[in-house]
């Protein structure tokens, strides 16, 4: 425990970050369906207001801070130095130490749950004037703005380990335009992260001393607007920076799935560089309804985020055309990303044009957006990458049958918990609260809704079942199930300490691809004995099954 | 310069936007599905086809950078710069006041204050088809002024006099038809206003009987 704990090999880290954050996935999901259960019909069931607060605030939280950013930071950890074939991480114990504060950041961030007046309940923005001692007093909240603190510094600190293993460590041959898709995709994220990440801990730090009675938003009659900005500064980056890694590995799956090359690999770099550049200058859409930032500048620059986005979506389809495609599971939930993902996406341009922002900001219509990007992108991109990875990582295979019954539960709850949110909100019901008037007539959608939140709790317990019975029972598999295109898969599963005996030629972003396409067999090359070369036929029937799922 | 009728603004560039993004969304989904039942194979053979193309690419780039700024373009055109409101008559000024949990409207042209209490639901009223000058500000946390059924919000600072202008084109009673958007702390999730649009004849008589 005590080796898990302090290794400084990469997959150790990685895989304790992934592990870790996902265990907040769970906790945040739990605090989510609480709050469902509340909304399912007006008048308070059985939580108070306070609490109530109290919970959205941890949910949004956890899902940003102690989740979503340290997750996508976690699997890159683990996978970046495989697929650019390095041995090691650089600074491996930055990257441990940032493990470090961002867990002690969420046991903070819990532990105001105990405290006299709870935990904070302002929202995981922390709107000045709200958040200051007055309007929210109590230890549970200063507990938060130094968790905050802590678990960003700690994702900080491992993109910084990140970005020196990218750009020292790449094995020979291993040009810039030679990494793959994912790693591409974490390096570009690894920008966002480092541009916009310690504006949020200054900001917090700057909060915290106002807390305590320094006069630093307090002292001008802007300084709640001044806020704002200071947060969607890191607040906007901070939703690309947990989805982009989601579309480099869902690019992979699908390239790898449909036994083809990713289609205009050099146009998507160029629309994730493109886009993560843009994506600095449009925090101010958070705030059209302040009237106190300038509207069409950050309409402007929202907007244009369609184009390098419609670009990856193009390599996603044109990808598929003219393919050899195979349904297993990793695919199927690249294929959710893929469809959820778009309609937090096409719903993005709308909320950019302030004119019907001016409705539907912080109504519901923005929380079903926000989570077809955060659940339907992040969350179903997450889910890929580990039915993807889950048999280098383990040596074994997930249970077919289990991954897409977690599928169809997933899929068909993000639908049925989210659609009825865009009418919800259209028809004026606004974000955050703990409760509705029955004259709304808002029940049956709330309803509605509330069954669908359950549907992906039970998607994610059948998840659970199948990775404790897949860890012990799963089948095991060689080094490249899927037959894979990049480097992780030219080694054994789980990797060895060092990762390679010996690594394949790299012409291309996809080595393991070329050779096979030359004829040859990947594995033989790097001296590795090929354990299991087609899938087996039990796997052959649920993928019709799987099929009907996806056209029905 | 006319006023804003932001209803009329929003449902202007609401019914251009949401086809698109529904025709959008069905060529994707129609191209997956077509895509993944043509191109399903369990042959292991690897497929010929390019892995890319200069010129569809930046054909495809260009026409995403049309809509990009035809979208720019319909939305500019539907921004203030653009009245449209079909208002006549003198404007009408109302102070709003928001507060940890509650309203106060004052019309300083007719010295009447509607003051939310615990027991007493604010009621804003206004006369349709006038422009309404609204000045706000908030006694605490930031709060936002909301009206559903006009389209609109504003948000209102402490230390700060927020400026907007209104029409409000049909005569309604919209009870808990004014909400607070932004939100406020403990009870924010009743921070509600009840909204009565009166046609203009109606709103001088109450406005004679309220001076």
């Amino acid at each position: 425990m005590t080796a898990l704990l302090s290794s400084t090999d990469h997959k150790r880290i990685g895989l304790l970050t992934t592990v870790t954050a996902f265990c907040f996935f769970l906790v945040g999901g739990a605090l989510a369906l609480t709050m469902r259960a509340e909304l399912q019909k007006p008048g308070m069931q059985f939580l108070t207001e306070h609490t109530y607060n109290e919970l959205f605030t941890m949910h949004g939280s956890t899902m940003f801070y102690l989740f979503a950013a340290p997750v996508v930071l976690g699997v890159g950890l683990y996978f970046v130095p495989l697929q650019i074939g390095a041995a090691r991480l650089l600074w491996p114990r930055t990257a441990l130490l940032g493990y470090w504060l961002f867990a002690a950041g969420g046991v903070l961030m819990y532990s105001g749950f105990l405290t006299q007046q709870g935990a904070a309940s302002f929202g995981w923005t922390a709107y000045f004037p709200l958040s200051d001692a007055n309007a929210t007093p109590g230890v549970g909240a200063d507990f938060w703005v130094l968790a905050v603190i802590m678990a960003t510094t700690g994702v900080l600190l491992q993109s910084v380990s990140l970005l020196g293993t990218i750009v020292r460590l790449r094995a020979p041959g291993m040009t810039m335009l030679r990494m793959p898709l994912f790693t591409w995709s974490e390096l570009v994220t690894v920008f966002m992260v480092i541009t916009g990440f310690p504006v949020l801990i200054v900001t917090m730090a700057l909060l915290q001393m106002d807390r305590e009675g320094v006069g630093i938003f307090s002292s001008s009659p802007e300084g709640s607007v001044t806020y704002q900005h200071l947060f969607w500064f890191y607040g906007h980056p901070v939703v690309y920076v947990v989805f982009f890694p989601l579309v480099g590995v869902v690019g992979e799956i699908i390239a790898t799935f449909a036994r083809r090359r990713f289609f205009g690999f050099r146009v998507t770099i160029l629309s994730l560089i493109a886009f993560s550049a843009i994506s600095m200058a449009v925090w101010g859409h958070h705030m059209f309804a302040t009237n106190q930032v300038s509207n069409r500048y950050f309409s402007l620059t929202s907007t244009i985020l369609l184009v390098p986005a419609g670009i990856e979506y193009f390599g996603f389809l044109a990808t598929m055309a003219g393919g050899r495609i195979r349904f297993a599971s990793p695919m199927l939930f690249a294929i959710g990303f893929v469809l959820l993902f778009l309609i937090g996406g096409l719903t993005g341009i709308m909320v950019a044009s302030p004119p019907l922002d001016y409705h539907v900001h912080d109504t519901y219509f923005v929380v079903a957006h926000f989570h077809y990007t955060l659940f339907g992108g992040t969350v179903f991109g997450l889910f890929a990458a580990i039915h993807y990875w889950f048999p280098k990582v383990t040596g074994r295979l997930l249970d077919e049958r289990l991954a897409k019954a977690t599928f169809g539960l997933l899929f068909v709850g993000a639908l049925v918990t989210f659609i009825p949110m865009f009418i919800l909100g259209s028809e004026g019901m606004t974000r955050r609260v703990a409760d509705y008037l029955p004259l709304h007539n808002w029940t049956s959608l709330n309803t509605i809704s509330t069954i669908g939140a359950f549907t992906i709790a039970l998607g994610v317990l059948v998840f659970l079942v199948n990775l404790m019975r897949s860890l012990r029972l799963g089948e095991r598999v060689g080094p490249d199930p899927w037959e894979g295109q990049t480097l992780e898969w030219a080694t054994t599963s789980p990797p060895p300490r060092h990762n390679f005996a010996a690594l394949p030629p790299v012409r291309s972003h996809t080595p393991l691809f070329d050779l096979r396409e030359e004829g040859e067999d990947p594995l033989r090359e790097v001296g590795l004995p090929r354990y299991r070369s087609s899938p087996s036929s039990s796997e052959e029937k649920s993928e019709n099954e799987a099929t009907k799922e996806v056209v029905g | 310069m006319k006023p804003i009728d932001t209803r009329n603004q929003f449902f202007d560039v609401w019914n251009v936007y949401w086809p698109i993004a529904l025709a959008v969304f069905l060529v994707v989904l129609g191209a997956v599905v077509f895509l993944g039942l043509r191109y399903r194979s369990r042959s292991r053979e690897i497929p010929r086809g390019k892995d890319e193309s200069t010129p569809v690419e930046i054909g495809y780039a260009l026409v995403l950078a049309c809509i990009a700024a035809f979208l720019v373009f319909l939305t500019f055109s539907r921004m203030p710069g653009s009245e449209d409101a079909n208002a006549t008559g003198k404007p009408v000024d109302i102070r709003v006041t928001a507060a940890r949990w509650n309203w106060r409207f004052e019309y300083p042209g007719l010295g009447f204050v509607e003051q939310g209490t615990r027991q007493h639901i604010p009621v804003l009223r206004v006369p349709v088809d006038t422009e309404i000058e609204f000045t706000g500000s908030s006694l605490d946390v930031i709060h936002s002024f909301f009206v559903p059924e006009e389209r609109f919000k504003r948000d209102v600072f402490p230390s700060q006099h927020t400026r907007w202008e209104m029409v409000f084109d049909a005569p309604g009673n919209h009870v808990g038809g004014g909400e607070c958007a932004e939100f406020c702390g403990l009870e924010h999730s009743n921070m509600n206003f009840d909204v009565l649009a009166m046609p203009r004849p109606e709103f001088a008589r109450w406005a004679r009987g309220a001076r």
